[in-house]
């Protein structure tokens, strides 16, 4: 997806439309925690790594 | 309730619980009334650890290669294992039934939670065996306070779950406080006339004054039971306390016990909600994915969603209460809809409390059928649950029915009346009902299961046998549970490379595989389909549920670890070993875990290779890896053609019947070197046994074992 100016982690999951409360987001090499979702700032050319947590049945 | 009489009655010496064993196990036979304890060896504690692993090596020595599920020798085997009810660490109270399977002809393995598990242990026995065929109906009873066994002569004409269980916590309680110190093992009459016979297995709810049930579902335990004529296994304990099994290292039990308590205290309601709607928070989850089975897994997603979404179940569920299962639970997940009025059958008019539904039955007797109604559903699991029949089994085992109703396979006048179309609610009630009472021709026929339906609709009615094996959900004579598994190639693996057919207890891998992308080689795949069967395995051998492990996890769990790490929940893990060592007072690593369950896995392998005589196939109908029909694919046409692409084929100008042909051709390609891989993964030949060098590593060489691996091993077979 494009990247744009400002753009953090919790846009990218909403554009994604990635709802599921357990996710693991990595950035590059850093792990990002859950509650850095909405304010941290993805940078141009980031490699993003989004994994559900999903424990199933 | 009229004093019942008893026929036999044995007097035993408690023994109390050490480090978790009792090293003892009881043996009562109801078809030649006897009673034994029989010690368990040092040997056996080595090399089985405890709960399924004592169940199959118990059965194992009971039953012949000849042995069918009705025969008396076949038995039903209930162990906890050494964790088995600790009351410091949530999720404790499980306890695990092997038996030979009436739908599989092969060994399986049924958890429930429930008080049975604990209570059994505190009476003196690491396990039952229930071995015979009694000649009337009778009631199993084990009295831990008084250290007695009794077959006592079943006075009920109405052998339904919840009318036996609350009578018998009536009957054996002497007064509304005892009753917690019982619990009742029960079916009912579908388990009578069906093989998905379920085993119900109680425990008394003192806040809402009933008796509640949990359900060792799957596999047909409660088909046996009945079919033992065994009405009910009660069991009685009283003053139960914290320190029943005598840990070593009660202080650390609970220390880690509290870590865990804090963190589903905190955590829980940003993460799976389950204090507030158990499993069911799945509900969405899986419609978004397009894991949700609906209309016999033809589809995953459905715009009916918002009418089964997990927020409408919450709204059922009564909030607040203490839900847990065994002592101690904080997970507390056992939801139950409290003051539900009963619409249709015999119990039309009462007000009852069920328990559930978990997201498997809001899928089977929800989506999976085509009924968007929770309502609905509530009621058919109250019935499932009171019938004694499985609901993934029957759930399952209908949407095929009524994807047969609707290709026009079968028709009304071979379902006597009923219209059975996707969304036939009413009817599929009524067929419910007609199941329970026995007499219908039909209902006794889809009562034999998915694998038998095939053979008896072909024979009967003229139904396509080839259409019918690609549609039927089921692995080898068992039903699917409730995710679909046909975008995920891993999953084909957690549900059909199983031991005891497509149950997700084993490995539950979709998301790894599918969204995550994590096992992008059939050697991710195959290790992932080692580790995590073998992983989960140990919750069988202890005693334990497996929710705690991973619908909680710490909060630094996503970014501590690397996401294959994670998806274990190393920190849970270690809580484990911490907790069993505690208890025992060895000194296991994390990689012990592995090499307790890899030794009961693979001696449970060998064991089904025994009862199938050499050929305990790992079959996959079409429906679980592909679309079947055009409608199937045009749902997804962009997401399937975009499959096509990526297997180098060109969709483009391409009739869809073609596009399905060569999508499934190349996934049966996949399959085959999936289960190559998972085979040379596992340590089996080519035909998933395993080899004498495997059992030698794992210790489990036992000459009797090693015969059963010989006979049926080919040279050519060897993955080397």
């Amino acid at each position: 997806m494009a990247w744009w100016e400002g753009m953090t982690i919790q846009d990218i999951l909403d554009e994604k439309n990635f709802t599921f409360r357990m996710l693991a987001v990595w950035v590059d090499d850093l792990a990002v925690p859950r509650s850095d979702f909405k304010r941290f700032k993805v940078p141009s050319q980031a490699k993003i790594q989004v994994v559900h947590m999903i424990s199933g049945g | 309730m009229e004093k019942m009489n008893i026929l036999k009655e044995w007097s035993y010496e408690r023994t109390p619980i050490d480090k978790g064993y009792v090293r003892k196990n009881l043996y009562v036979n109801v078809g030649n009334p006897s009673m034994e304890v029989r010690d368990i060896s040092q040997d056996t504690i080595d090399k089985f650890t405890g709960g399924r692993g004592f169940d199959l090596h118990l059965l194992w020595k009971a039953v012949t290669e000849d042995t069918k599920w009705n025969d008396p020798e076949n038995e039903i085997v209930i162990s906890g294992g050494p964790l088995c009810g600790i009351t410091q660490y949530p999720g404790t109270g499980k306890c695990y039934a092997a038996f030979i399977s009436p739908l599989s002809d092969q060994t399986y393995d049924s958890n429930s939670g429930g008080y049975f598990g604990p209570l059994l242990k505190f009476s003196g026995f690491d396990a039952i065996e229930i071995q015979g065929k009694s000649n009337k109906d009778v009631i199993v009873y084990i009295d831990g306070d008084q250290g007695k066994v009794q077959i006592i002569e079943s006075t009920f004409d109405d052998v339904n779950a919840y009318t036996v269980t609350e009578a018998l916590h009536e009957y054996f309680a002497k007064d509304e406080a005892d009753k917690i110190n019982i619990s009742v093992v029960s079916a009912g009459k579908a388990a009578e006339t069906t093989r998905w016979g379920c085993m119900n297995m109680s425990f008394y709810d003192p806040r809402r004054k009933v008796t509640r049930l949990k359900q060792a579902g799957r596999g047909g335990g409660g088909t046996i039971l009945r079919d033992k004529k065994i009405v009910a296994l009660v069991v009685k304990y009283s003053n139960v306390t914290g320190t029943e099994n005598n840990p070593v290292d009660l202080k650390t039990l609970q220390k880690v016990g509290v870590k865990l308590h804090k963190e589903i205290h905190d955590l829980d309601d940003k993460q799976c909600l389950m204090r507030t709607i158990g499993t069911a928070h799945l509900n969405e989850i899986m419609d978004e994915y397009h894991l949700l089975p609906v209309n016999n897994y033809k589809f995953g997603q459905t715009p009916e969603i918002a009418k089964i979404h997990s927020t409408v179940y919450k709204k059922h569920f009564t909030q607040g209460m203490a839900d847990g299962c065994w002592y101690g639970c904080s997970m507390a997940c056992a939801k139950a809809v409290d003051k539900f009025e009963i619409q249709t059958g015999p119990c039309k008019g009462h007000v009852v409390t069920v328990d559930g539904p978990e997201y498997e039955t809001v899928a089977s007797l929800g989506s999976n059928v085509g009924v968007f109604d929770p309502k609905w559903t509530i009621e058919a699991n109250f019935y499932a649950d009171h019938y004694g029949v499985d609901t993934i089994s029957l759930g399952t085992g209908f949407a095929f029915v009524c994807e047969c109703y609707e290709l026009g396979l079968i028709t009304k006048e071979h379902t006597n009346g009923l219209e059975l179309n996707f969304g036939a609610a009413n009817d599929l009630m009524e067929l419910i009902h007609r199941i329970a009472v026995g007499t219908d021709e039909f209902a006794l026929a889809v009562g034999q299961g998915i694998k038998r339906m095939k053979t008896i609709f072909a024979e009967k009615y003229g139904a396509d046998k080839d259409i019918m094996e690609k549609i039927g959900m089921e692995g080898q004579g068992v039903e699917t549970s409730e995710y679909v598994p046909k975008e995920s190639i891993a999953q084909w693996g957690g549900y059909y490379l199983t031991l005891k057919g497509p149950q997700h207890d084993e490995a539950w891998l979709i998301f790894m595989d599918m969204v995550n992308k994590q096992l992008p080689t059939f050697e991710d795949k195959a290790d992932a389909l080692h580790y995590f069967p073998n992983f989960r395995t140990w919750f069988s051998l202890m005693g334990l549920c497996k929710l705690p492990w991973n619908d909680v996890e710490p909060v630094d769990n996503s970014y501590r670890y690397r996401p294959q790490e994670a998806a274990k929940v190393p920190e849970h893990v270690q809580n484990y070993v911490d907790v069993f060592n505690a208890v025992t007072g060895k000194n296991i690593a994390k990689e012990d875990i592995i090499l307790q369950s890899e030794r009961v896995y693979n001696f449970q392998r060998v064991f089904n290779i025994r009862m199938k005589k050499g050929n305990a196939e790992h079959n996959i109908p079409m429906r679980a890896m592909a679309p079947v029909f055009s409608d199937e694919w045009d749902a997804r046409k962009e997401y399937y053609d975009g499959k096509l692409k990526e297997l180098g084929i060109d969709p483009k100008g391409m009739p869809t019947e073609e596009k399905i042909a060569k999508l499934y051709e190349k996934r049966w390609e996949q399959w085959l070197d999936l289960k190559k891989a998972v085979y040379k993964r596992r340590g089996w030949n080519a035909k998933g046994i395993p080899t004498v060098k495997k059992l030698k590593e794992l210790g489990m060489d036992y000459p009797d074992v090693v015969a059963i691996v010989e006979k049926y091993s080919r040279p050519e077979d060897e993955l080397e």
